[in-house]
């Protein structure tokens, strides 16, 4: 095995380039985009607005230069923790997503720890207990689970338990316990749906396994150890699933965030994008590729200790 | 193999599902009693009756006919959409890990950037670029969710290059290209059956959320996730115009998912390990 | 496992449905015990108030202007619009000069800030002064009295003069209007003038409520101003709850967070009916009319250009099925680019009654046939079909109106194809070669004075308001006489000639009048009017319960 510093300078080199390529991506779609932004942000404030005002708004969003020299200054703003100013706040952009980032990373760490919770333990009873009542019942509603647009299953977790009934209330101020968990349940459903029944199946698997089989010849089929192997064994790529999720998750914060009135990163990139607000766009897609690079170089490292033989064929990345 | 899924209950009831889905798709114009863009001011919100099985919406327009086109519309995007992603990400995947060194490095980093980046950025630029329309949403689709499947075909084929048959089959002198098409693909071909046919539902959900969005298809266009944008306007006066839609997006999302799943059960049968 | 799978659907189904039909029992409002009397109140507001409060609000210091709505119950100004006059704000009286470049102002004496300041001439003009500079480079897009003032002279305490650099007729309307125009005490800006961080926390007005200082950017609570004289509202405090999305402000209503939702932009017509039906909650329509919508041709482009088409349109859409229709009663049919009850804009314009007949005779007559059968006319080659631009919301209304329309030009023969953009691709298309365009004006502030000055095609402003003036000989140098005119009655005429110009060739359809809406919890709130601006929240015409 390579030394781990190497190892970990390798992986630092990939990420780098990971996120400068989401970067790159993140301005290239810009440039794309028919719509003069300057214009098109001007117009959306203001009455009457002359040619000139335009122009003065052009140059104030860099957006005069051409895109690989707007590139560069981005760069280097980076490297200073300056992302610019908002064209939509007048704020600075890192004290925007700074503000709001600890909500958004709150409500999917939460949502994250249901979805853990609540499909592991569902795959594993699943597993256990195949082709039983409960099995079934369990198939059942993960299918309800994740077929339910999200967008909608918000305000309708609104309507129940903050309208119909009084336990929460349709705004709740902060990000405590109470504030987040509607909506970290809304995040969670179609999510833990679906990773519950990839859990199942990859646990079914795992107990379709030599060593298994030979426990259960030798009666040992319900016994702990056995149990624990299995887990361990299937755990690499639980973790990795769910971690990944995570960043998926991050993303799709922005809908419910509007909905439940939380001030996160998610809807912070939505109105970002919907205003063409195109720095804090560019600002926010590198802040949730670097946690999403950053959660899964964890599952990674995590793996790489709890299970040291990885699935063959997979180059050390 | 598929004997033996259609006789499984699961697969069964997944492809029912499926089938009323492809059905009302292709049948549309000869199923549909109406026009489902014909605007009615003065029929609005009718209840059902023989000439509108389930009554009319807000423009008066005949609920059972959009419905049915819907399927058509949603269909129409899914299915080509779902073609290119599984015949780009088993190509490419299998390419890349055959090739090996740098190449599939390469291939993961471009991966992980896509993976990395949250698709409603990509779907908005877009559709904002290249404007409103079937073939616009349906490359957004593709853009935001070609990567995840391409990844994973990676991890396959690289899996199955470590076995035996293949380095046979090298010693024996197959071509690169050969040895892709003749060994490895048809290895992993079961299992990208089984990942692409729940991939359908997801298409569907995304081109619904774009629909709610607002950067779905032109105004008027019969369409499950832009009904249920409609519907959500009139909420609280007609309620049920929201669970039309969204029970139609529910049965066609639970029969693949149901199918896929089965046939993943058929797929990875006991003993044969992962 | 069928009959499982089977009776799982059946169960959901039941739930689903047993859902939506639980909303519709008619939710019953939170009450108060019997006997309490209300003193504050909770509102909404789509943004937090993070860019201050300071009356003037530029894209340079925020692009979200929905609190503004609230402005006028901490700031006055100088005169205040009702029902379609100027009435006595902070200015008792007031007299213009002959050649229309002077105005004197007297003040009502015996008005303090809410920092203590007494409200005077010095005052007024230590606060108007800085107006200018402090719109910066969007000065001239607030109202065009800002880049019309030469001097402010204080004559005594309670008078002043304010002298303009060339007569305008709007100089009433614009001194109305809480942004820029509010007075702020000048105590608080910063020596040179600008607002400063004083007002990023604090309001400093004449009005009877002001910013209590301790919001958390979820909440923002107001009080009583201790220093406001004149009649006392019922309510001690008012909260406003940042509540981005409409769906989350009406279920805030329901469970009683939240009193009242004012204002189209925050409130649906189905909320609205919602609530109306709800016991416990009250609906309103404004009085006034605050807004039009309607469809806009652009004259350069065929077949669009054929007054013809034109006329023929005109009379092809039925407004009144509808407002009756589509927006549920709640809006009326529009005759006039501007409601009647608009300054200067009480004038009978021959309007195009709904008959398809005699549309279609139109087309005929002008050559438009179809040749080819396939239901849209032809002549000489050109399809009688254009796009119409839209913008798409979170609500559909807009896009079933577009349909609707194209609707009912197809029984004509004519086809106008709906496009949908969202708010910036809109203004990326108005600028380009489009066919119609389906908009609406500027709201009652700003109505009709600015969309007037912007038919100007000079200014580059709007291109939809341009049309107004294409095909009239010199339109340009009549709206820039409209501007600098002191006669009053010139002024009138060109309203006239402009709106019957519109009318007469078919450039706008004016289509419907929107008003207002308000809802509110009705046992807590006993009467809501609106302000004389409708949009705005204005706490003090609330009586409380």
């Amino acid at each position: 095995m390579p030394s781990l510093p190497r190892k970990l300078v390798k992986r630092a080199a990939m990420l780098l380039i990971v996120l400068t390529g989401v970067s790159l991506l993140s301005f290239a779609l810009s440039a794309i985009s028919p719509i003069d932004a300057a214009e098109a942000f001007a117009r959306r404030s203001l009455i009457s607005v002359s040619p000139e005002q335009i122009d003065l708004l052009r140059v104030e969003m860099g957006l005069d230069k051409p895109i690989y020299i707007q590139y560069l200054k981005w760069l280097g703003g980076l490297l200073r923790g300056d992302f610019g100013v908002s064209l939509i706040t007048r704020a600075p952009i890192a004290d925007d997503i700074f503000a709001r980032i600890s909500l958004t990373l709150k409500l999917s760490g939460l949502s994250l720890l249901i979805v853990a919770v609540t499909s592991v333990s569902g795959a594993v009873i699943c597993a256990a207990r195949k082709n039983s009542p409960f099995d079934h019942a369990i198939r059942g509603i993960t299918v309800f689970g994740l077929s339910v647009p999200n967008f909608w299953l918000g305000f309708v977790l609104l309507l129940i338990f903050a309208v119909k009934l009084p336990i929460f209330n349709v705004i709740e101020s902060g990000s405590s316990l109470k504030a987040l968990i509607l909506p970290a349940v809304a995040l969670a459903i179609p999510s833990g749906s679906s990773m519950t029944r990839i859990f199942r199946a990859t646990i079914l698997s795992e107990m379709n396994k030599d060593y298994v089989i030979y426990a259960r010849a030798r009666g040992l089929s319900a016994h702990r150890t056995l149990w624990m192997h299995i887990l361990k064994n299937s755990f690499p790529s639980i973790l990795t699933m769910l971690c990944q999720n995570f960043g998926y998750m991050i993303s799709s914060c922005a809908v419910l965030e509007k909905i439940f009135s939380l001030k996160g990163l998610g809807g912070y990139l939505a109105d970002a994008i919907i205003g063409r607000d195109l720095a804090a766009v560019n600002a926010c897609v590198f802040i949730v590729a670097l946690i999403f690079v950053a959660v899964n170089t964890l599952s990674d490292i995590v793996n790489a200790r709890i299970a040291p033989r990885m699935a063959g064929g997979v180059p050390n990345v | 193999m598929f004997r033996k899924t259609l006789k499984n209950p699961q697969a069964a009831a997944g492809l029912t599902l499926i089938a009323i889905f492809v059905f009302a798709a292709l049948f549309a114009p000869s199923l549909a009693p109406n026009d489902p863009g014909e605007i009615n001011a003065a029929a609005k919100y009718l209840p059902p009756d023989g000439t509108f099985p389930l009554g009319t919406d807000q423009l008066g327009r005949c609920v059972f006919s959009r419905l049915l086109y819907g399927a058509r519309n949603s269909a129409a995007i899914a299915f080509p959409t779902l073609l290119i992603i599984g015949l780009c990400g088993t190509i490419l995947g299998s390419a890349a890990a055959y090739a090996g060194g740098v190449l599939e490095r390469v291939f993961i980093v471009i991966c992980d950037i896509f993976m990395a980046f949250p698709s409603l950025v990509i779907a908005i630029s877009l559709v904002g670029a290249l404007g409103y329309g079937m073939a616009n949403i349906a490359a957004a689709v593709f853009f935001s969710s070609w990567v995840w499947f391409a990844k994973v075909v990676r991890t396959w084929a690289a899996i199955e290059i470590g076995k035996d048959y293949v380095t046979a089959a090298k010693i024996a002198g197959c071509s690169g290209a050969a040895a892709l098409f003749r060994h490895i693909i048809p290895n992993i071909l079961p299992r990208c059956l089984v990942y692409l046919s729940t991939g359908v539902a997801s298409i569907i959900l995304m081109v619904s959320s774009f629909s709610y969005l607002g950067l779905g298809f032109s105004a008027g266009t019969p369409e499950w996730g832009a009904m249920l944008n409609e519907a959500q306007s009139n909420f609280y006066a007609h309620p049920e115009l929201l669970m039309y839609p969204g029970v139609c997006i529910l049965a066609a999302v639970m029969g693949f998912n149901l199918f896929g799943e089965a046939l993943r059960d058929v797929v990875t049968p006991e003993g044969a390990g992962q | 496992m069928k009959r499982r799978f089977l009776s799982i659907t059946l169960g959901t189904l039941m739930l689903l449905s047993l859902l939506t039909a639980c909303k519709n029992s008619g939710d019953d409002a939170p009450t108060d015990e019997p006997g309490t009397s209300v003193t504050e109140l909770t509102f909404s507001e789509s943004w937090d108030f993070s860019s201050g409060f300071y009356p003037v609000l530029t894209p340079e210091n925020s692009t979200n202007t929905g609190p503004m709505s609230y402005a006028s119950n901490f700031y006055e100004t100088l005169v205040n619009y009702e029902n379609g006059n100027f009435v006595p704000g902070l200015a008792e009286s007031w007299e213009v000069s002959d050649d229309g470049t002077v105005y004197t102002f007297k003040l009502l004496e015996g008005v303090k800030f809410s920092d203590g300041e007494d409200f005077n001439a010095a005052a007024l003009k230590k606060s108007m002064d800085v107006v200018p500079q402090n719109l910066g480079v969007y000065n001239g897009s607030y109202g065009v009295l800002s880049t019309l003032i030469s001097e402010i002279v204080i004559v005594d305490d309670y008078t002043v003069e304010l002298r303009i650099t060339q007569p305008y007729y709007g100089v009433l309307k614009d001194l109305a209007v809480i942004n820029p125009m509010g007075i702020v005490s000048p105590a608080m800006l910063e020596a040179d003038g600008s607002p400063g961080e004083a007002f990023k926390t604090g309001t400093y007005g004449t009005g009877p409520y002001m910013y209590a200082g301790d919001g958390d950017g979820t909440t923002y609570a107001f009080v009583r101003n201790p220093y406001y004289s004149r009649e006392q509202p019922d309510l001690d405090k008012f909260y406003v709850k940042v509540i981005p999305d409409n769906s989350a402000k009406l279920l805030a209503l329901k469970s009683g967070e939240i009193d009242a939702i004012v204002n189209s932009d925050s409130l649906s017509y189905d909320g609205y009916f919602e609530m109306q039906s709800a016991s416990g909650f009250e609906a309103a329509l404004s009085p006034q009319e605050s807004n039009t919508r309607f469809l806009v041709f652009n004259l350069n482009h065929t077949p669009f250009d054929d007054i013809s088409v034109r006329a023929a349109l005109a009379r092809a859409i039925d407004k009144s099925a509808i407002c009756d229709g589509l927006l549920s009663g709640l809006e009326d049919p529009a005759d006039s680019l501007f409601p009647k009850s608009y300054p200067y804009c009480d004038i009978d314009v021959n309007v195009p009654t709904y008959d398809p007949d005699e549309a279609k005779t139109i087309l005929e007559n002008a050559g438009w046939t179809d040749t080819d059968d396939d239901g849209i006319r032809e002549k000489d080659g050109v399809r009688l079909s254009g796009s119409m631009i839209y913008m798409t919301g979170s609500d559909t209304i807009v896009s079933d109106l577009a349909l609707t329309i194209a609707a009912q030009a197809k029984e004509i023969g004519a086809e106008l194809i709906p496009e949908g953009y969202d708010m910036m691709g809109l203004y990326g298309a108005m600028y380009g070669d489009f066919a119609v365009g389906l908009y609406h004006a500027y709201t009652l502030q700003y109505d009709p004075y600015t969309l007037m000055t912007n038919m100007n095609s000079e200014l580059g402003a709007d291109p939809f308001a341009c049309q107004a003036t294409a095909g009239i000989d010199e339109g340009n140098a009549i709206i820039k006489r409209l501007n600098s005119t002191p006669d009053e009655t010139e002024v009138q005429d060109i309203y006239t000639q402009i709106l019957n110009n519109i009318t007469d060739n078919s450039i706008f359809i004016p289509i419907s009048y929107i008003r207002e809406i308000a809802v509110w919890n009705s046992d807590k709130i006993a009467e809501f009017s609106f302000a004389g601006y409708p949009t705005a929240t204005n706490v003090a015409r609330i009586t409380t319960r």
